[in-house]
């Protein structure tokens, strides 16, 4: 499978019942062309956002059920509920230390591995690069049951710091290849001139590289942060103590729940979970297709 | 890039490697192994076993080639990874990506908006996207779809009850489109224009331009693509479990829900663990050939 | 070459923010629990789930804990709802009491006890529970199923639920239909085929399949079996009775409730099987008999309730299940429900007994049965408020000395999905009752063991 495709591959070769595709489309044809497309899209479109309805509306109707309807009285409650009720705070705050912990632990673990992986040459890096690339396709589901039995042996089982470090250690194959990636990018002769100046290895990557591999850092932090953020089947398995639930599982429990559930509660609550993944996508997108682009990232 | 020459270099090599290596040691190698080692005993967190688990040998693994639930749930996640994901992401992904792009003699206007609206999926957590499926296609006369339905005279229609699998493929899919989208029209954008030109000088129909020129050279894409979606595909647990907890019966029972389900449903851990490892399998020869793929950049 | 400025910015932005959210995991993490030294002061945990039970669990706990004062311990009770749902409960207690994080004192489902003790999970309460008098007060019955195999008891029965077929009088006798209570299964389908007529809709519900959970075996497939001759399981051997001709009549009677349309069969494959027949359907009047415990008289029927029927009173009346060829008299269910146990690894064995006997008596029993609808497990409590006032609870006390039960033995768990699996094969039509009967004998033997099992 070769990048270089020989164009002369793509010679065109009309069927000899169809002459009139040779040259130019007519002008009807392509704005025929032009009308279809912008109907397909039209409605890939639709199926992209009619299910957010719910969302935009159920969030702002004290009176929300779990359909579809436009709000008698449009109001905040929801959201102010949401800060006022313990649970809704609790919930919030518990994501943060979850995504939060687990992204500082991931940004510092990462810029150190990704630092000696870029500017050492030893035995075996590329093997191990590949190593920990392989790690990334292990499912969460495949070693659920195990890290279960393991959180209990460790007793770490939970704990605020147990689910943080799993989350920042599945985030991390994919921050150590985007790490080792913008180290790369810093040319190794800006170090050089540091180290001229007397700076140490270790200084001179502090005060040097650091500051311009600041961008990576933040790509890598963000990718981890959402990552996080998202997750449902850790937590759903290592936490059972109600204080210590994400969004994500607060969300859950409240949905099967008999009891009756606060439909707009959890409305305002989507929203407000769903903003740290927009800002993110606003942010990195750029930065999401390069990596994209380089089949790194995975949803 | 330096030498590992003295004993310096090495200690800040492995100083600085340590972190990274513990915690992807402790919390992702480790489960790995150890799912190995559980499978081949019983370990149950209730009963007997759970005292005193024993080595059992391959009986787990009997035990889930026995089981017609197990062979219904790899069928089932095939089904589901291979219509959502290879298919649905990719075609629907595929199509806006090409008309949105811009190419010679062909130009769309308020491509950012739709590309805005078309990734505005991908913004959303699992748990959420389950809640917006769980209204839109709620079964009732009330449910969204079946009121757009309703309006064609037809419907109601029970979706995540008589559909549950066709629905939960679809909500894959919906999922699954921004990023294939974002990927695919960056891939687009990198061909050169003089290679589209050149086809259109030489003739070729716009149909004959995508399949001679466009689709070889975005082959690799295309290929990375596929494989990523389907080692994802194949982990998805939440954003089914959330709508249908597997069911009805076990209409949705994926193979990630029936590995939960055996292992913190029923309790049977080494029964879990084994179906865990086989699922592993499957993935690490797709993994070996994305390892492959990316040999290059390492 | 130096950094730009742009990039410094860029740092120091990030690094605050990296700051901040440093802060907020050590503040965080600063939750864990408290450590108290034996002979001090004492806290407790107390797991409970579901909203009535434990906000009465919230509003009463300060009386146990001035009670303790008064006799000079100091004992606090910190109070951890569980989730909602029973099964979703029961997993986390499974997962609690197997890493050692379980709650000194739990409500666990007495069905579940058997398979907690064998797994030693919980506290054996026998000798305590001979040393205190009440003990005695508690029904013959209920204090029989509470032993187990093992000859110990390991569990304080919260509440006795009688289970019974549910019919709706009203609509009954609106259309003609005998009302009275039906002697054999064949007189409850003849009841069920004129209700159909009346309702239009299939009207008899005996829950099935696998969505309903536990309740396919506790609330449907044992009311039936246990009107057979056949025993499930055998005492005596300790070992399950996977194939009888009970059990193949009982899946059988599910094949001809499915082939007539007898039984509302979709909404048992939904999430959630419950919602349709019992709170859309029985409040309607489209479903007309059903099995249902004496709970149903609050949190499914009642003012409060997920569905409230008014005047319940005068619509609803109970039958007694009927024996398969009515040789027996006709039986209700009843056994205890909920139960209280002690976590095997409690730090306080002695001050969460306290608890357990403070939960088992006079106001917290009394509030606790009307709360969550159900009969006293002990015979003294008919005239404590708020319990004396319930002439339902009540009449299904009076009923608990004929009613049949299954405590259920190790194992149950793993026979509850294999029953689950039969019924749903053949509502689902995949299977005749002959068959599912076969699987279930099939899959019961893998999944309990060979040695675990008898054919009759």
């Amino acid at each position: 499978m070769s990048r270089d495709v020989d164009v002369a591959v793509a010679e065109p070769q009309a069927g000899p019942g169809r002459p009139a595709t040779r040259g130019r489309p007519s002008r009807a044809r392509r704005s025929l062309a032009k009308t279809a497309a912008y109907l397909v899209l039209v409605a890939l479109a639709l199926f992209a956002i009619v299910p957010f309805s719910w969302l935009a509306l159920a969030a702002f109707d004290r009176q929300a059920s779990i359909f579809v309807k436009v709000p008698e009285r449009w109001t905040l409650g929801n959201f102010v509920n949401l800060f006022v009720n313990e649970d809704g705070l609790r919930l919030i705050l518990n994501s943060l230390i979850y995504s939060g912990g687990a992204t500082l632990v991931l940004v510092v673990v990462a810029t150190m591995a990704g630092y000696v992986l870029s500017r050492y040459q030893f035995p075996g890096r590329r093997t191990f690069m590949l190593g920990i690339l392989l790690l990334r396709v292990i499912p969460p589901t495949a070693i659920i049951a195990p890290l279960y039995v393991i959180a209990t042996g460790l007793g770490f089982l939970d704990t605020y710091y147990g689910v943080t470090l799993v989350l920042a250690s599945w985030q991390l194959p994919l921050a150590l290849w985007l790490m080792k990636g913008f180290f790369d990018t810093v040319p190794i002769q800006i170090e050089e001139a540091a180290w001229v100046d007397g700076a140490t290895r270790l200084q001179a990557a502090f005060r040097v590289v650091l500051p311009l591999a600041g961008p990576g850092v933040g790509a890598a932090a963000l990718i981890a942060f959402i990552g996080a953020w998202n997750e449902f089947l850790i937590p759903l398995v290592l936490i059972s103590d109600p204080d210590k639930q994400p969004i994500a599982l607060g969300l859950f429990r409240a949905y099967i729940s008999y009891t009756q559930v606060d439909w707009g509660f959890l409305a305002a609550l989507s929203v407000v979970y769903v903003i740290p993944a927009v800002v993110f996508y606003v942010v990195a997108r750029r930065a999401l297709q390069q990596s994209v682009a380089g089949g790194l990232a995975g949803t | 890039m330096r030498r590992v020459r003295s004993w310096r270099d090495a200690l800040t090599l492995i100083g600085f490697l340590a972190p990274a290596l513990a915690l992807l040691g402790v919390f992702t190698v480790w489960p790995a192994v150890w799912a190995v080692y559980q499978s081949f005993t019983n370990k149950a967190l209730t009963g007997f076993e759970a005292r005193a688990p024993r080595f059992v040998g391959l009986q787990n693994y009997a035990r889930l080639l026995d089981d017609p639930s197990f062979h219904s749930s790899m069928l089932r996640t095939f089904a589901f990874v291979l219509l959502s994901a290879l298919v649905g992401q990719t075609l629907f992904a595929f199509l806006i990506a090409y008309l949105m792009a811009d190419r010679p003699r062909w130009r769309l206007g308020l491509t950012p908006l739709f590309a805005a609206l078309f990734l505005l999926p991908l913004a959303v957590p699992e748990a959420v996207a389950a809640l917006l499926w769980a209204s839109t296609a709620n079964g009732t006369e009330q449910g969204l779809l079946n009121r757009g339905l309703g309006l064609l005279g037809v419907g109601p229609v029970e979706w995540l009850q008589r559909h549950a699998f066709e629905t939960v493929t679809v909500v894959n899919i919906w999922r699954g489109i921004p990023f294939a989208m974002v990927l695919f029209a960056a891939a687009i954008e990198s061909i050169p224009r003089t290679t589209l030109e050149a086809g259109l000088i030489d003739g070729a129909s716009p149909w004959q331009q995508l399949r001679r020129i466009v689709l070889p050279i975005l082959r690799p894409q295309i290929l990375t693509f596929l494989m990523l979606t389907t080692i994802t595909s194949f982990g998805i647990f939440g954003l089914v479990y959330f709508l249908t907890r597997g069911g009805p019966g076990n209409a949705t029972e994926i193979i990630g829900i029936y590995i939960y389900q055996r292992a913190f449903a029923f309790f049977q851990i080494g029964l879990g663990s084994a179906a865990g490892v086989l699922l592993l399998l499957v993935l690490l020869v797709l993994g070996a050939y994305y390892v492959w793929l990316m040999r290059e950049q390492a | 070459m130096k950094p730009s400025s742009a990039n410094r910015w860029r740092m120091f932005a990030f690094l605050v923010v990296i700051g901040l959210l440093a802060t907020a995991c050590s503040g965080g993490d600063e939750g864990g629990e408290g450590q108290d030294q034996s002979g001090g002061p004492v806290e407790l945990t107390l797991m409970d789930h579901q909203k009535p039970r434990v906000e009465l669990l919230r509003e009463l706990l300060p009386k146990f804990q001035q009670e303790m004062a008064s006799k000079g311990r100091q004992i606090t009770v910190k109070l951890i709802e569980g989730p909602a749902e029973d099964t979703a409960f029961k997993s986390k207690l499974t997962l609690d009491y197997n890493s050692g994080n379980a709650a000194d004192v739990t409500s666990i489902g007495a069905a579940d006890a058997s398979t907690f003790a064998a797994s030693g999970y919980l506290l054996d309460l026998t000798d305590r529970l001979n040393g205190w008098a009440d003990w005695q007060r508690f029904y013959q019955r209920l204090r029989d199923e509470a032993v187990q195999p093992d000859g110990r008891v390991y569990y304080v029965p919260r509440e006795a639920t009688i289970m019974q077929l549910w019919y709706r009088q009203d609509i009954l006798e609106r259309e003609g239909i005998s009302t009275e209570q039906p002697k054999s299964w064949a007189e409850l389908l003849e009841r069920a085929r004129q209700a159909k007529q009346a309702a239009g809709a299939p009207p008899l519900l005996f829950p099935a399949g696998k969505q309903w959970g536990g309740g396919t075996f506790g609330e449907g497939f044992i009311h039936l079996m246990l009107g057979t001759g056949s025993q499930l399981y055998d005492t005596q051997q300790k070992k399950w009775v996977v194939r009888s001709p009970g059990l193949t009549a009982t899946l059988q009677f599910y094949e001809q409730l499915t082939s007539e349309g007898l039984l509302p069969v979709q909404p048992l494959l939904n999430p959630e099987p419950w919602v349709q027949p019992k709170y859309k359907d029985f409040p309607a009047g489209k479903l007309l008999i059903e099995t249902c415990g004496t709970w149903c008289w609050f949190f499914d029927y009642g003012p409060n309730g997920s569905a409230p029927i008014k005047d319940i009173t005068k619509k609803v009346a109970t039958w007694n299940f009927p024996t398969q060829n009515g040789d027996g008299p006709p039986f209700a269910y009843g056994s205890t429900g909920w139960a209280w146990a002690v976590t095997g690894k409690t730090q306080h064995p002695d001050e969460a007994f306290e608890l357990v006997k403070w939960l088992a008596s006079g106001e917290f029993m009394a509030q606790n049965a009307v709360t969550i609808g159900a009969a006293s497990p002990r015979d003294d409590l008919a005239d404590v408020q708020p319990y004396s006032e319930q002439p339902q609870l009540l009449a299904a006390e009076k009923q608990l000395n004929g009613a049949r039960s299954f405590p259920p033995p190790e194992g149950t768990d793993r026979m509850q999905q294999v029953i689950a699996d039969a019924t749903e094969a053949v509502i689902t039509k995949k299977m005749t009752g002959e068959q599912a009967a076969a699987q279930l004998a099939e899959q019961a033997k893998q999944l309990l063991g060979p040695d675990k099992v008898l054919e009759q």
